[in-house]
């Protein structure tokens, strides 16, 4: 009888060193601090994938009407009548938020409160975080930004307007937060200038112009912004552009080679050139047709032929090359011969300078010829082009000059969806657009896409999302 | 704590002070043979004092006064009540009766208990219902038996998995499946999904690793009073098995042959009338049937994908030509016996299986001992182990994005290709692929099944160890340690020159889990006063669950065949570590007042790694009563006999490990849409990623709260037995990670929130329609089960939480007041129900995100036959499911690729759907657009982005089981070694009575057991029809 009463200590026994046996809740898989560098990298790489890849490049391309689907030929028709998945909404969102726009931010928070204060860092986090926002807002509109990643647990939608002018202080505060003199700042995990400063301030300015640009059509007073600009230093050769590299390594190429590669054995059975590309180059002559495309399947090397969107593509219809879709394209986030072309416009538009066609062509030839440079046009065709068949707009009303302008800039966009689709929308007014896209067939009715809806996680889960939807077809605030 | 310990000491000590009374001890042997009967129940009556007899019938048994009256009951006996008179010994002998009254059943911790002392609902399945036609898994040999158990075979997949749900799911988190004890030891049933829903392979829940050839008997235990000695582990219900043991006696030995043939048991309808082609075009870059009809163009030649000329024929059988019959063969052998002091059983069961996809095959031999020893009248000891390996290959890969699919190659071969030439042309003479289309983008599906097949291969071990100590004659001390472990390594390969992954790849998993449990009990049963009889149980419990997991892609490789990552250029390994640990004490103290009246209550403490350190500790309760009411009514011949029963409980249960902290993780990968996600290093940097959930550091354990009433009625002695239960179930305060705006930054945030509500009603019927002594004998055992969930609560705000998702906008949500429903596209519809269409087009517009109805059912039933003349035994089973939908991927490629028998349907011909057309000034006209084609018609009305059109009724009918078996007359073998022997044929998954799904079987499931979602399909392997013979041979 006397050993029952051992039953009670051998219980105590078991909980003397109970706190300590259950103390195994730190995972071993994760650490509670880090240095921001991985974020960013984390955060650029993610963002380049969801630009090169299905959620972007992809559904822009056919919604743009820069890419043919060929119908059942090729791609299918769902994206080209605006039937877009409710996951390449919801993926290009939570990029932007999430893998994007959240590690950037932690990074900014680690680099300024951390032990160690890390100006250089933050402000190259700051930088890219101004693009992602920027392309937000040009795909769905208003959207959450001052509220954004912070304790706001439903943050509230700011108008576009309002984001756009707030972008260019924050581009205004990181290059006054860089410190050129300190030798902090991210070198390996920049993929893109390897902790070169000098080119983060390039394109930091440049990007101030690009959303300059955007906001002129509905705020002129940016005007004397953008004239301050062209004194500053921008991007100036090719060297300064904001290109991602995808490399020529299992699991590391760019996701247009990867799609092609992992479904279609390597060979191009989906994507064709579209009339609203190919018919501008065809007009010209344009010798980077056999660098844009290849020839389809059946028709006779070197003749090239594009169709319409959602139209059936034949084995004669022009694919996109497969050179565009290598396995170590870049991502071009911003090139030269884009502020070439902005330089362009804002001497043929008069924006804060006196309208002057003579330098709007220079621009106009020289951004013309980075871009085929950039594609590696030969040396000799660019010039014979440049010569013989790239109009003259000095001689121009700046109206006619300015529509050609827009040509090359759209056709030197073609390969980069998402900035094709805001620099087709604030090319003109509505119906003087370049180019002028109609409503493809079959589309439902309203009028062309011009912005995405909104995540349906954000809409059942954000109480200050906005109850009245905008209609597809309903213009962002900048596109008049 | 010190409230417990206090409570414990009080409870062990309190005990001691009541005087044990005389022993009782005897044989118990069956009226038939005179042989020994174990497992019999003896109980005093009117009181929980019980003892069940061992292997050789013996029994000892405490009564509290001399003239006491002892109750034997055993399932399938007459139960007998004997007055104990003074006497020390009672020998008595049982006869067979047609409806136990008073069986004995295993409850929580192992706890054999009398059934109509139970205030909730144990169903109690015997060897005999389980293996009635012979099942590789034990889940499977459940199905339609039990109320409120709802199994469902996810797909044809050769030892596939199978989902348990117990009364409806009630978690909002994931895991809905109950916990699997054996022999007292919880066990790991998890489902390690590899490959998520992409290119799934379905290699099975660990449950199925064990072999229903050594199960005695299984409890499943239900409701939340049931389980509340489980605690948090228990909250989706238990199966509890007991294994076999071995019985007094000399040497038993038993062989168990069956074979079964595997068939699909149900394949698409193909129309054979048109080629491949795009609008009447023969095209082979198109797997579809839109080409050509084959009719028409036998003046002219194509060229196949062979490159070879040739006209044009349908081959109609050319699906089910590809599929083979599967062999399934089980036997099993047992050695057993025992003496007075001990008993023993070794049984092997080895099971190999080849699949209905030609080159898979699965094997599992099961090696299992349990061994019983008494060393003293005190202290006895047993220990069972099992060891099981498993191993399979060319398991295939299903659902969506991954080459190596193949259902989907399979059904969307064009009509004109000759299986049996397919197979002989796959690849050619240097060794590359013969791809089937003529762009080299699709694989051959021989080339996947004889170049790609997944490998995996496991090993387990499953010991346990319990030591009893009878400290006196009311008290005893028992503590019962165990362990399960596993290791299981598994291997996908994508060969050299498989399309889409030309330069091949292959991923390696090494997983191991291990779990340890320890329970130190204190069992003391005593009696105050004549009436009431007072048991009590105290308890300690230790569980630990360790997982560890390392993964190595190698892709590029060198030479072809060789996977060895030294031959991969390049590698990308992951690893991953867990382990959980859980301490509780738990009491249990019984109340039985004169046999009539019963009262439980149970409480728990737990401590949980999991939680932190302020919320680690959480309590729960039960009570629960049982009430024979038919004390009270004078004997009748109407009702024979009568119970009420009710409990309450209140459950908790803790969280995942590692979810408290803000942590940071270097990633694997980013992602990009099509399965195209990149990995990190990238350019030889790396990538760190903070979390996608945000962590909440004040969890607090979640809830479940559940009553439950019941009656058990048997009438016209026994001949009607109708058992009602009703159960209210309240889960609340779940930890969730609830989605948030990601504009915060994240995905998703744990937090305490959200509820989910189950009501429903169980009712077991039992119907002797004939019983004729030696004669006929027909019974009819109907089980229901109506469940209505209801999503009671989620965040404020929150109107709906996604549980699952699929592709292109499917998706399975909870929304408050609803059931979890399966959402996505729909077709856009006016006010009046209309559906809208394109003028342009005259196919129908679309609306996203809309509601088609509930995952589950309405109601589950299960019918179960027996009939029974002179040894001749023939049962059917008959399962039926009303409600719920089901979405079919498989049948959207079908008819979107023209394959489908209702495609030929108006093809050339002017076809107008039925729907309005939508006019400026808002008002509706019918529409009068005809579509352009009815290959435009299928493409978009069947388009897998466009759900509705591939939502079908879940209900059915089927016919699960039937057996007719023939157990020769004993005199055959009187003077052989034979001492019995028995013939059966049987078949499983016979037949599709009725359902509402065309081409595939609408009991389907791409998602993990594990997972919430259900009632989504894409490219399942059908699911298969068994038809075997059986011998059982006993010497």
């Amino acid at each position: 009888m006397k050993k029952i009463f051992i039953i009670p200590v051998i219980i105590m026994m078991l909980f003397t060193s109970c706190e300590t046996w259950l103390d195994v809740n730190d995972s071993p898989n994760s650490v509670t601090s880090t240095d921001p560098s991985g974020l960013f990298t984390f955060s650029l790489v993610s963002y380049a994938g969801n630009r090169a890849g299905g959620d972007s490049y992809l559904p822009i391309g056919f919604l743009n009407q820069s890419i043919a689907s060929g119908g059942s030929y090729g791609w299918g028709y769902g994206d080209d009548r605006y039937d877009l998945s409710p996951y390449t909404i919801g993926n290009t969102w939570s990029l932007y938020y999430v893998s994007g726009g959240n590690n950037l931010n932690l990074a900014i928070d680690i680099a300024e409160n951390g032990d160690q204060v890390q100006n250089n860092v933050a402000a190259q986090c700051k930088i890219l975080l101004a693009e992602m926002v920027y392309e937000t807002t040009m795909i769905y509109g208003d959207v959450p930004y001052f509220q954004a990643w912070t304790d706001e647990a439903y943050p509230e939608f700011d108008s576009q307007e309002e984001i756009l002018n707030d972008l260019i202080l924050k581009l205004d505060a990181a290059i006054a937060q860089i410190d050129m003199d300190d030798p902090i700042r991210i070198i390996e995990g920049d993929l893109v200038y390897a902790g070169d400063l000098t080119k983060w301030i390039k394109f930091a300015k440049s990007l101030k112009l690009r959303i300059f640009m955007t906001m002129y059509d509905q705020d002129p007073t940016v005007a004397s912004d953008i004239a301050s600009l062209l004194s500053e230093d921008l991007i100036s050769s090719a060297d300064d552009a904001f290109l991602f590299p995808f490399f020529d390594t299992p699991e590391n190429e760019n996701p247009k080679f990867k799609i092609l590669d992992k479904y279609a054995n390597g060979s191009n059975l989906w994507f064709f050139a579209n009339s609203n590309v190919f018919d501008f180059m065809a007009a010209y002559d344009d010798p980077r047709i056999p660098v844009y495309f290849d020839e389809g399947d059946d028709a006779a090397p070197g003749e090239y032929s594009a169709v319409q969107t959602a139209t059936e593509a034949d084995g004669t219809t022009s694919k996109i090359s497969l050179y565009l879709y290598r396995a170590d394209a870049p991502e071009v986030v911003y090139s030269y011969s884009e502020v070439l072309f902005f330089k362009a416009e804002i001497y043929a538009r008069g924006i804060g300078v006196a309208v002057d066609m003579g330098t709007a062509h220079d621009y106009y030839s020289q951004a013309v010829e980075e871009a085929m440079t950039f594609y590696e046009v030969a040396e000799a065709d660019i010039t014979s082009f440049l010569n013989s068949d790239l109009p003259d707009i000095s001689g121009m009303s700046p109206e006619d000059g300015l529509r050609e302008i827009h040509i090359q800039h759209w056709i030197d966009l073609m390969d980069r969806s998402l900035d094709g689709w805001i620099q087709s929308r604030r090319s003109g007014d509505e119906g003087n657009e370049v180019p002028n896209l109609q409503l493809p067939n079959g589309a439902p009715a309203g009028g062309i896409m011009r912005r995405w809806p909104y995540a349906d996680d954000e809409l059942s889960g954000n109480i200050n999302a906005p109850s009245e939807l905008p209609h597809i077809y309903d213009k962002l605030w900048f596109d008049k | 704590m010190k409230k417990i310990l206090l409570f414990l000491m009080f409870s062990v000590i309190g005990s001691a002070m009541l005087l044990a009374q005389g022993t009782v001890t005897g044989t118990v042997t069956s009226a038939e043979d005179d042989s020994p009967l174990p497992g019999v129940s003896v109980v005093v009556k009117g009181t929980q004092v019980g003892a069940i007899t061992d292997i050789n019938g013996r029994y000892s048994i405490v009564t509290p006064s001399a003239d006491a009256v002892l109750v034997f009951s055993f399932v399938g006996m007459e139960t007998q009540e004997i007055p104990v008179d003074g006497r020390s010994t009672i020998d008595i002998s049982m006869g067979a009766s047609y409806l136990g009254l008073d069986e004995v059943v295993v409850t929580a911790i192992g706890i054999s208990r009398s059934e109509k002392s139970l205030g909730y609902k144990v169903s109690a399945i015997d060897e005999e219902q389980l293996n009635n036609v012979r099942e590789s898994s034990v889940v499977n040999s459940l199905s339609g038996k039990v109320s409120g158990v709802r199994i469902n075979q996810q797909s044809g997949t050769v030892g596939g998995s199978s989902k348990i749900i117990i009364r409806g799911a009630n978690s909002l988190g994931g895991n809905n499946q109950p916990i699997f004890i054996i022999d007292g030891m919880p066990i790991d049933n998890d489902f390690y999904e590899s490959n998520n829903i992409e290119g799934n392979v379905d290699v099975g829940n660990r449950a199925g690793d064990i072999s229903p050839d050594d199960v005695a008997n299984i409890s499943v235990l239900k409701g939340a009073a049931a389980t509340a000695l489980y605690g948090a582990r228990a909250k989706n219900g238990a199966i509890i098995i007991t294994t076999k043991r071995g019985e007094k006696g000399g040497v038993k030995v038993q062989v168990n042959s069956s074979y079964r043939w595997d068939t699909p048991l149900k394949l698409p309808d193909f129309q054979n009338e048109y080629s491949q082609g795009n609008y009447g075009v023969y095209d082979i870059r198109y797997q579809n049937g839109w080409g050509p009809n084959i009719s028409e163009v036998q003046d002219q030649v194509f060229t196949d994908y062979k490159g070879d000329e040739i006209t044009l024929q349908a081959y109609p059988d050319n699906v089910r030509d590809f599929y083979q019959t599967g062999l399934t063969a089980i036997n099993s052998i047992s050695v057993s016996g025992g003496d007075k002091s001990s008993d023993y059983r070794i049984g092997f069961t080895n099971n190999q299986q080849d699949g209905i996809i030609p080159q898979s095959q699965y094997n599992k031999n099961n090696l299992t001992i349990n061994v019983g020893r008494n060393f003293t009248d005190k202290l006895s000891v047993r220990t069972s182990a099992s060891y099981v390996k498993t191993n399979s290959e060319g398991r295939p890969a299903q659902g969506s994005n991954d080459v190596n699919i193949l259902a989907s190659k399979i059904n969307g071969l064009p009509r004109t290709i000759n299986i049996h030439e397919l197979q002989e042309n796959w690849v050619d003479e240097f060794g590359n692929q013969i791809s089937i289309d003529g762009d080299r983008t699709l694989n051959n599906p021989y080339w996947i099944i004889n170049k790609n097949k997944f490998t995996n291969e496991l090993e387990r071990l499953i010991a346990s160890t319990e030591l009893d100590y009878k400290v006196t004659d009311w008290l005893t001390l028992t503590n019962r340690v165990g362990v399960d472990t596993y290791n299981e390594y598994r291997r996908q390969v994508y060969a050299k020159g498989t399309l889409g992954q030309m330069d091949g790849k292959f991923t390696t998993w090494n997983l191991h889990s291990r779990l340890f449990n320890n329970d130190l009990m204190a069992k003391a049963n005593f009696d105050i006063g004549s009436d009431l009889n007072v048991n009590i149980i105290a308890g300690h419990n230790i569980y630990e669950k360790e997982w560890r997991r390392t993964t190595v892609q190698g892709t590029d490789l060198v030479m072809d065949g060789l996977y060895r990552f030294g031959n991969a250029k390049a590698t990308t390994p992951d690893n991953f570590y867990s382990i959980k640990r859980l301490m509780g004490v738990y009491g249990d103290i019984g109340l039985n007042y004169r046999g009539f009246l019963f009262l439980n209550i149970t409480g728990r403490n737990d401590w949980s790694s999991t939680l932190p350190v302020e919320n680690n500790s959480y309590f729960y309760p039960s009570v629960s009563s049982s009430f024979v009411f038919t004390e009270f009514i004078p004997e009748n011949d109407i009702l024979s006999f009568g119970k009420l029963r009710a409990s309450w409980a209140n459950v908790g249960s803790d969280e995942d490990p590692y979810q408290l902290a803000f942590q940071y993780t270097a990633a694997d990968d980013y992602y990009v849409q099509f399965s195209l996600s990149g990995n990190f290093p990238h350019g030889g940097v790396v990538g760190v990623e903070g979390p996608r959930t945000y962590p909440s550091a004040n969890l607090q354990p979640q809830n479940a709260s559940t009553v439950e009433f019941g009656t058990d009625l048997r009438f016209f002695n026994n001949r009607v037995g109708l058992d009602f239960t009703y159960y209210n179930t309240l889960t609340s305060n779940q930890i969730i990670a609830i989605d948030v705006p990601q504009t915060t930054g994240y995905f998703r945030k744990n937090i305490n929130i959200g509820a989910v509500k189950l009501v429903g009603y169980e009712a077991d019927l039992h119907l002797a329609l004939v019983r004729r002594a030696g004669g006929v004998n027909w019974n009819v055992d109907v089980n229901f089960n109506q469940n209505r969930q209801t999503v009671e609560e989620l965040a404020p705000g929150l109107l709906e939480y996604q549980l699952e998702s699929g592709w292109s906008g499917l998706q399975i949500k909870a929304s408050p007041g609803e059931e979890f429903g399966l959402y996505g596209t729909a077709w856009k519809r006016n006010d009046a129900g209309e559906i809208i269409m394109n003028a342009n087009t005259g196919l129908r517009e679309v609306t996203p995100n809309q509601r088609f109805g509930n995952i589950y059912p309405d109601w589950i039933m299960g019918i179960n036959n027996t009939f029974s003349y002179k040894g001749i035994d023939l049962n059917f089973l008959i399962d039926i499911r009303q409600g719920g939908v089901f979405y079919s991927g498989t049948v959207g490629t079908l008819r979107s690729s023209g394959l489908a028998a209702e495609t030929l349907e108006n093809r050339g011909e002017t076809f107008i759907d039925q729907g309005v057309l939508e006019l400026e000034d808002g008002t509706y006209v019918a529409n009068d657009v005809p579509v352009q084609s009815m290959d435009d018609f299928w493409a978009h009305y069947s388009a897998i982005s466009n759900t509705e059109g591939n939502v079908f009724d879940a209900s059915y009918v089927k016919l699960r089981e039937v057996r007719v078996s023939y157990t020769l007359p004993k005199s055959i073998f009187d003077k052989t070694f034979i001492s019995a022997l028995r013939v059966g044929v049987e078949g499983r998954n016979l037949l599709i009575i009725k359902d509402y799904v065309p081409h595939v079987d609408p009991e389907l499931n791409f998602f993990g057991p594990d997972s919430v979602g259900e009632g989504v399909e894409f490219n399942s392997i059908p699911s298969t029809r068994s038809v075997g013979v059986n011998v059982m041979l006993t010497f």
